[in-house]
């Protein structure tokens, strides 16, 4: 619990002072896009009964609970120190979310191509924000992006486009989410960046859902 | 990797092939236009057709020996769908 105490107190060190809350409010819009994209994964699932599309309405699922639960209990946990605990461990579940959800998209990736996935162990580690943990899912996601890049290579179509462009945007915060103990500001880039990733896959799904 | 398109076809997929060479032909598909246009044995045709209909998505308009099939509602509705679904998974790199 020592080591819990110091959750909010240890983003609130992250984070310049003017954007706190400002972080949740992006990842609760994160979190609902996210849902969106899993809803229509689902849908799909529902319809035509491909795994992988199960495989990305799971992942969506976790992206979005994580954000959610994030974004949602930093707001009173700022108000109330005492819920500082209960900061940790959202960030635990978020980062441990994130983490299983990019796994299961490249595997997905990699069950469609045939391709051998290298185990993924994951070690629980009860840590507040942890740049270890945050290095492991910008891996994952670049390696999803890379895939998304070579999807779009062939198809050149827009949406595998924003597909990967939203991949794109998503690794690039998780990089950022490295920084912020060198330099505050990166934190608001993570956050804006992350946003805008979930937005360029927003902007796909609304295209898909307006076809004829 | 995603160029690759599946080995072979899922049921599904197969149904929305067919499904496209009935809307393509506008209410008037005959069973050789299907047959090629779907790229299917005579066998596999006449199962799929039965299946077809008997889900509702397909009616027939022909005349007895000059049999032609249209889309039902049903089935403009499910084509729509697949084509969406398929669209979406697409730009993630998934075929199905």
């Amino acid at each position: 619990m020592a080591q819990g105490n110091r959750g909010s107190e240890e983003r609130e060190l992250l984070a310049p002072q003017w954007f706190v809350g400002f972080d949740s409010l992006m990842q609760i819009i994160d979190s609902i896009i996210a849902f969106g994209i899993s809803y229509y994964a689902l849908k799909g699932y529902r319809l035509v009964r491909e795994k992988t599309l199960f495989f990305l309405h799971f992942s969506f699922v976790l992206l979005g609970v994580g954000l959610l639960i994030d974004g949602i209990i930093t707001v009173p946990a700022l108000a109330f120190r005492g819920l500082s605990p209960v900061t940790s461990l959202s960030y635990l579940i978020r980062i441990i979310g994130e983490i299983v959800a990019y796994a299961l998209l490249l595997f997905a990736y990699l069950k469609q191509t045939r391709s051998f996935m290298l185990g993924t162990t994951l070690t629980s580690m009860i840590l507040d924000y942890n740049p270890f943990l945050e290095t492991i899912v910008f891996f994952l996601v670049a390696y999803v992006a890379s895939q998304a890049a070579m999807n779009y290579t062939v198809k050149k179509e827009r949406n595998s486009l924003l597909v990967f462009i939203g991949f794109l945007l998503l690794a690039m915060s998780h990089m950022f989410f490295i920084l912020p103990p060198i330099f505050r500001l990166f934190f608001v880039i993570a956050h804006v960046t992350q946003l805008l990733g979930f937005a360029a896959l927003l902007t796909m799904l609304v295209r898909v859902t307006r076809t004829r | 990797m995603t160029e690759k398109a599946p080995k072979y076809r899922s049921q599904l997929r197969i149904y929305a092939d067919i499904l496209r060479v009935v809307e393509r032909e506008r209410g008037n598909a005959k069973p050789t236009h299907i047959l090629y246009g779907a790229n299917l044995s005579h066998d596999r045709l006449v199962k799929y057709l039965n299946e077809l209909r008997g889900r509702g998505l397909i009616e027939e308009t022909g005349v007895a020996d000059r049999a032609a099939y249209s889309l039902t509602d049903k089935g403009i509705e499910f084509l729509k769908e697949f084509r969406k679904i398929s669209e979406f998974a697409e730009a993630f790199g998934f075929v199905i």
